[in-house]
């Protein structure tokens, strides 16, 4: 009996049982061309509709009233907003660096998770940039952001880092879409060549006449290897750019070099988590666990547990460089941060993300998947107060004690908060509902028949 | 309103009073309007105009209209003599529309008079500005000038007359006051409060003449009386005291206020600061003891502090008389024993090696024996307090008072006119005004606003704003100064001397007449009396004062003997004492809103009053801030709720008396709690043996500073309840830098030395270690600058309230005060350290420093803001979207940020309180202080038309102007000779977190504590970093 190559035991482990193309093709195709919806779908969208009811509601509540209904004040004159915004930038990361990071490393266990992870960023991303738009206190102006020719020769100020914020968002953005669709293209063309009707016109019409010919495969390699290239770097530099918002500051607690890596790492580590999250759901609801396996999710794990110890590091590194430059300013931000009025979310924010993925170092646990799931959410909770702790617990108590003050959130805040799941999963449903959620192409990859070499491995 | 007195506000009002400040010359155009000066030719011209009113007017119905307002502007209202009215279609020659014209006025307050100027735009007055022509406000003011502005436009006002709750002709008023004056003033009685006024004094004694069994009442709740009966016991005449402060280089207040509350407070300051105003280490201050129960303004700004109690506080003059007849003052006293040995030593020694130039000051409504003392004791100390005849001037009388009240529960008063008074709120609560009241057949009111009294009145008549009508008031040296309308009157008041009028002479006569006739039968005795009169309108004042100081005798020896030590406090029991409000004093400046939103000294409270107690008294009872309490004094009992104060006496309870109206006010009706009912005729100054019981429920208060230095950091994780005070109080010396006189005379370049410290080279500025560039010449052109002597403020709060009334700064309420989003431009810090029960004291006033390497200015994304060549940091408002980024970004958190359009529901009265050079700002826009940028333009536009360099002294900020400290200097930090230069040339200077390399434009000059070193306390000196 022949020995069984890497490539086969690798294809086992990541897309068990005898799977060929045509199953492939069929289980995932099969969920965006059920026939009849799903009623958990149903139910889930209709609790997202109202999400989005209650963000739509509050927005226009806040664009009619003002960003006093916030509880922002002097000092603290950025809350939720801001926090959610770098909250949601972060969870987009996963999304590019699964896409092109691994994909440059040619690391396949990323084929069954990849569109997933890119929805999410799209998706993540536009949350995001929701709240630079709705944060400001004259909203119809916010267009000033933009650099547009006007009578007055009035440019944005390029030294201010809501600018480079801006231009970096936006950047990834594009860049982001882009690369989704790219990677849609063959698996729009698959939908169409099953559909019949007005469902195949449309489908064609984004598949923009895909044959899966040799030589649309060979360009279309090539413009996924040159956009995976272009969305490399962005990966890098828009948290770093996000965070530049906080390190340019003046501000204790702010005025920080080690911001732009620890904000890459926290980004990396909270968009994991929401994959994760967000593909257990999926592989639960859809039957999708021989596609979506526990090998994923025992990857995804390790990383998390990496980046999880990055943000760890930064956080002793902090407090170090706080005690050892003897600023005492830095040094009480620091320690408010731990012991002031907002000890419990520097804890919460400790607890999730340095205690909680200490357990990853073990196999037992990464690959449980309840346990992964409550630690996924956990993960986000924690990075979400890490920016909580950043934003509030900096600004409420900086340099002159006259003017410190405390910081309590409206119920406006956590409804626009709360609001934006509702943009995300409603977006989120939508695409599983019509769009392959996982890459029938690039799942493919992982199966023996698409080894050229046939049991004679490279390495 | 109607159309009328709409049209009446945009009118041109001028006056031969108001001579052009450079221009004397005769004016001409008041002919035109003789025509129809006569009241019929009024009527017919207006019932010409009539059907225009409420229809568009065309621009000769408008003119026809104008004229015919104009006409009424001279015919009613303030009875401003008719041909001194012009309408704007007729501008004075040289009139150019936006710019502002300035009034001497007076406000009179109390038996004081406060010489203001008044800043009129297009003929609506402003702002108020102290007058430097006269002697009680020589160029400064206090929050109470300043603020009464917005008092002025209040929509709340009093409107016309009212009769039992119907608007009824003032000519029916006529009848009935004429109907008074046919009797010989048997039953009638008159109540006002306390004034200085030549006119009203001499309307009294006709008022006597004609009405010989008619009754004149004086009352006023906060008074000085215990004071003059002291004196009188001293001396054997009432006599109103001044106090050379100036000459005084020892101050030793038993619970005086005189810095900050207590009459006359803008004078005392200013002649105080004089002393305190710190050249170089060979400068010389004087020294401040105070001995107080509460910390005020007063005693925040001390040298040496004593926490005593109200009812110990005869026993430490005592003492005190005690220890300075043991250093040979002349005085009959016998040992008592207290506790507080040393302080009272050193400030006694003190007293005696500076004879002639030490001074005592007691707390006014202490008791008169207490006063006798104090009177004596200055006397044979020779201190510099000149004593002024008081037989001008009407002060109130609490006997008066009481045989009041008693006839009118007798029945025997049948006429009662109340004069601006509001006696059922704040008369002692044993003399049951408002019962009293009920028992008066006719009650006429003359009053401000519908406040409790109105409500009780028959007749409610609307009072003048002193910016509406003729009259004057007198300083206690007996300088004159004239009260002269800025603008028609808005809402149909009339004035005193209208009310009495009729009464005294049966017929109504014009304010400003029987002010001229007064004046000319009076004051004006010689000399040709228009050109002298027409100098008066001009200054403000009559240059020579109607008297001089009398010299005092003693009647008799100085004794301790006098002194009451009765006063037992029984365990588990509390003294509670009764302070004037620094914001709403007595409960006159309710309703208005700078008043009530302005942080208090020291605690910093907003919005409401409360029982200060102190840390250990809460402690014991486990006193929460906010908690309330129920205060019983007897059978009255009241709920107030409690705040916990630093350097508040364990023994005692402070209560803020001017709160929890009852009153058509829509700012101030219920806001705080009333304390008047434990307040009785005999304890207006404490009452002891008050219990109180603590109730299981809480009231938010607004508090705009949260740490203090003292307070326990209440969320902190446990165990760390510490962490904000110890950190608050580790930065004190950093903040507000300070050291004693001693050791600044020893080492006066501390102050240099400290801000070098921890500079990494020492050859390069801090600015050049900044992490922005700094791009910019600022070597050439006025570049403006201030710097803030911190030993010379006293926190008194005037700057901030002339900051809002020059910047238009909204009044943000309550709840957003509750939230932080107070809008000053100016924040007072109060910082303690030290024994939470006799704390040290830092106070800093905090605006936007102008940094030349802005934080603010690199973060903001569409550069709203950014900096002028002159050097200053500014907002463009128009083109700010809001993003806070700005705000955050500032080390010194001075941004303030429109989180609601706070303007929005302004009353279109309160509009006209409105600055027109400053624009309003919507929501959604950050604002800071701008140097009063508009004030800059105006200046640097005058002397370009006169094609000069402008100069310093061209103009003032308003917080400096306000200053009664005179502790902010601006100015060109280029010109070697301004004051500002001068002032940041002292070795003292340093700029607040000058390590952050901003290089701010606003510099400080360190405190200085003059401590006697016999008392010194070592946490001075620079303190730790």
């Amino acid at each position: 009996m022949s020995v069984k190559s890497k490539a086969d035991i690798r294809a086992e482990k990541l897309l068990p049982g005898n799977q060929d193309f045509t199953s492939i093709t069929n289980d995932i195709a099969g969920v965006p061309e059920q026939k009849k919806t799903p009623i958990q779908w149903w139910l889930l969208f209709g609790f997202a509709l109202s999400l989005l009811a209650i963000f739509v509601g509050s927005v226009g509540f806040l664009i009619w009233e003002g960003t006093g209904i916030w509880g922002i004040n002097n000092p603290v004159f950025w809350g939720w907003a801001i926090i959610n915004f770098v909250w949601w930038v972060g969870i987009g990361h996963a999304g590019t660096l699964i896409s092109a990071i691994l994909h440059l490393f040619r690391q396949n266990w990323r084929n069954a998770i990849n569109r997933f992870a890119e929805t999410m960023t799209l998706f993540a991303v536009i949350c995001a940039l929701v709240f630079p738009g709705i944060h400001v206190g004259r909203i119809w102006v916010a267009y000033w952001f933009l650099p547009l020719p006007n009578q007055m020769g009035m440019w944005p100020n390029m030294r201010s880092p809501l600018i480079w914020d801006f231009f970096a968002v936006f950047t990834y953005f594009t860049v982001s879409l882009l690369f989704w669709y790219t990677g849609l293209i063959p698996d729009l063309a698959t939908l169409r060549d099953r559909a019949k009707g007005l469902k195949k016109k449309v489908y064609g019409f984004f598949a923009l006449g895909w044959r899966g010919g040799n030589r649309q495969w060979q360009h279309y390699e090539l413009a996924y290897l040159v956009l995976a290239g272009i969305s490399t770097p962005l990966v890098l530099s828009v948290h770093s750019v996000v965070s530049s918002d906080f390190a340019t500051s003046v501000i204790p607690g702010w005025h920080t070099t080690i911001f732009p890596p620890y904000f890459v790492a926290g980004a990396i580590y909270s968009g994991f988590g929401m994959v994760m999250t967000l593909s257990i759901i999926a592989r639960k609801v859809y039957n999708l666990g021989h596609i979506i396996t526990v090998e994923h999710l025992d990857k995804m794990a390790q990383i998390m547990l990496l980046t999880g110890c990055m943000v760890g590091y930064a956080y002793s590194m902090e407090f170090f460089v706080a005690w050892y430059s003897g600023n005492p300013y830095e040094s009480f931000a620091f320690v408010n941060r731990a012991l002031g009025p907002y000890w419990w979310g520097y804890w919460a924010m400790i607890f999730c993300n340095v205690v909680v993925p200490q357990f990853f170092w073990f196999e037992k646990y990464r690959r449980h998947i309840p346990f992964l799931f409550i630690t996924s959410i956990l993960v986000n909770i924690g990075m979400w107060f890490e920016r909580f702790v950043i934003v509030v617990i900096t600004l409420h108590r900086d340099f002159m004690p006259g003017a410190w003050a405390m910081y309590n959130p409206t119920m406006f805040d956590v409804a626009i908060y709360l609001g934006t799941f509702g943009l995300f999963f409603t977006g989120f449903l939508l695409f599983l509902r019509f769009l392959p959620m996982v890459s029938i192409a690039e799942a493919k990859l992982v199966l023996p028949e698409s080894n050229p070499h046939h049991g004679h491995d490279h390495e | 309103m109607s159309q009328i007195e709409k049209k009446n506000q945009e009118f041109v009002k001028t006056n031969a009073a108001a001579l052009d400040k450079d221009n004397n010359q005769e004016f001409g155009y008041w002919k035109s309007l003789k025509d129809i000066s006569s009241e019929e030719d009024y009527n017919r011209f207006l019932k010409q105009s009539e059907h225009n009113i409420d229809n568009s007017l065309s621009r000769r119905n408008f003119l026809s209209l104008i004229a015919a307002s104009v006409a009424l502007a001279g015919l009613e209202g303030c009875k401003k003599p008719v041909q001194k009215i012009i309408p704007y279609v007729e501008a004075e020659i040289g009139t150019i529309p936006g710019i502002p014209k300035y009034y001497a006025s007076t406000l009179p307050f109390k038996n004081n008079a406060l010489g203001v100027v008044i800043e009129n735009h297009d003929e609506r007055p402003v702002k108020v500005e102290g007058n430097e022509k006269h002697p009680a406000t020589m160029g400064k003011s206090n929050s109470f000038a300043q603020a009464s502005t917005l008092e002025m436009y209040d929509p709340d006002r009093a409107r016309g007359i009212k009769f039992k709750g119907n608007n009824i002709d003032w000519s029916e008023y006529l009848k009935f006051a004429k109907s008074l004056n046919e009797t010989d003033g048997k039953g009638l009685a008159v109540l006002m409060q306390e004034s200085s006024s030549p006119t009203i004094k001499s309307i009294k004694e006709d008022f006597k003449k004609n009405l010989p069994n008619a009754n004149w009442v004086v009352y006023e709740s906060i008074n000085n009386e215990n004071l003059y009966d002291g004196i009188e016991k001293a001396f054997s005449k009432k006599l109103q005291p001044l106090y050379r402060l100036e000459n005084a280089q020892i101050i030793v207040s038993l619970g005086s206020d005189f810095l900050g509350v207590d009459d006359n407070n803008i004078y005392h300051t200013r002649k105080f600061a004089q002393n305190r105003d710190i050249v170089d280490e060979n400068s010389t201050m004087n020294r401040l003891y105070v001995a107080e129960s509460s910390i005020s303004s007063t005693g925040s700004s001390a040298d040496h502090r004593l926490n005593v109690a109200q009812h110990e506080m005869e026993n430490l003059l005592a003492e005190l008389a005690y220890e300075l007849k043991v250093l040979g003052l002349p005085i009959n006293a016998n040992k008592v024993k207290g506790p507080n040995n040393l302080w009272i030593k050193a400030a006694a020694k003190d007293l005696m090696s500076n004879e002639g130039e030490s001074i005592l000051l007691g707390g006014s409504s202490l008791s008169k024996e207490f006063h006798q003392l104090i009177a004596l004791i200055n006397h044979q100390l020779n201190a510099p307090v000149d004593y002024y005849p008081l037989s001008l001037s009407q002060v109130s009388s609490i006997n008066d008072f009481k045989s009041l009240c008693d006839d009118m529960k007798k029945g025997k008063i049948e006429n009662l006119i109340i004069l601006g008074a509001n006696p059922v709120y704040d008369s002692p609560s044993d003399f049951d005004f408002a019962k009293s009241l009920s028992k008066v057949k006719n009650t006429v009111h003359l009053t401000n606003i519908v406040d409790e009294t109105s409500k009780l009145c028959s007749w409610n008549i609307a009072m003048n704003h002193y910016f509406e009508c003729w009259s004057d008031a007198m300083t206690y040296d007996g300088f004159v100064s004239v009260i002269q309308p800025q603008i028609m009157p808005l809402f149909d008041s009339r004035s005193p001397i209208q009310v009495l009028s009729p009464i005294v002479y049966s017929k109504e006569q014009s304010a400003y007449d029987t002010v001229k006739s007064v004046w000319k039968s009076k004051i004006i005795k010689k000399g040709n009396f228009d050109r002298a009169w027409d100098k008066v309108l001009h200054d403000g004042l009559f240059e020579k004062p109607l008297f001089n100081s009398v010299d005092v005798k003693p009647s008799s020896i100085a004794s301790t003997k006098v002194l009451n030590d009765n006063f037992k406090l029984d365990n588990n029991k509390f003294e509670i004492i009764f302070n004037p409000s620094s914001s709403v004093y007595d409960g006159r400046y309710a309703n208005n809103g700078w008043l009530q939103e302005i942080p208090k000294p020291v605690t910093s409270l907003t919005w409401d009053n409360a029982a200060l107690i102190s840390l250990k008294v809460a402690k014991k009872l486990n006193i929460k801030n906010g908690q309330m309490l129920e205060i019983a004094v007897g059978s009255k009992t009241i709920k107030i709720p409690a705040f916990i104060t630093p350097g508040q006496n364990q023994k005692s309870i402070s209560l803020e008396l001017g709160y929890g109206r009852k009153f058509e006010g829509r700012i101030g009706n219920g806001v705080g709690f009333n304390v008047y009912p434990l307040r009785t005729s005999n304890n207006s100054c404490f009452v002891l043996n008050a219990s109180i019981k603590v109730l299981n429920e809480t009231y938010p208060l607004a508090s705009t500073q949260d740490h203090h230095g003292l307070e326990e950091d209440k969320y902190a994780a446990p165990g760390f309840d510490d962490l904000a005070p110890k950190e608050a109080q580790s930065r004190i010396p950093e903040l507000v830098k300070q050291s004693t006189l001693d050791y600044y005379q020893d080492n006066p370049d501390w102050v240099q030395k400290k801000v070098e410290q921890h500079k990494p080279d020492k050859k390069k500025s801090w600015a050049d270690h900044s992490m922005y560039n700094p791009d910019w010449d600022y070597s050439k052109g006025p570049q403006w600058g201030m710097s803030i002597d911190l030993t010379s403020c006293t926190s008194c709060n005037a700057c901030s309230i002339a900051c809002q009334s020059e910047n238009n700064i909204p009044v943000v309420g309550k709840e957003q005060v509750m939230k932080g989003r107070e809008m000053h431009w100016i924040r007072i810090d109060n910082y303690f350290s030290g024994d939470p029960d006799n704390p040290e004291v830092s106070t800093q006033s905090v605006a936007c420093v102008h940094c030349e390497l802005a934080p603010c200015e690199t973060v903001c994304p569409v550069a709203a803001t950014t900096h002028s060549s002159d050097g200053v940091n500014q907002m463009t408002y128009n083109r700010c979207l809001g993003t806070r980024y700005c705000a955050n970004n500032c080390p010194y958190k001075v941004r303030k940020f429109n989180f609601y359009n706070y303007t929005r529901d302004l009353p279109e009265v309160v509009q006209m309180a409105m600055n027109p050079d400053v624009s309003i700002r919507f929501r959604g826009v950050m604002e800071k202080c701008t140097y009063c940028y508009q004030r800059v333009s105006a200046a640097r536009i005058s002397a370009e038309n006169e094609n000069r360099e402008i100069k310093d002294g061209d103009f003032q900020v308003a917080c400096q102007q306000s200053c009664p400290a005179d502790a902010i200097k601006f100015g060109d930090i280029n010109d070697p000779n301004s004051e500002v230069s001068k002032a940041k040339r002292r070795n003292r200077d340093y700029a607040l977190l000058a390590h952050l390399g901003t290089a701010p434009r606003t510099t400080y000059l360190a405190k200085i504590r003059n401590q006697n070193p016999m008392l010194v306390s070592n946490s001075y000196n620079g303190g730790s970093h």
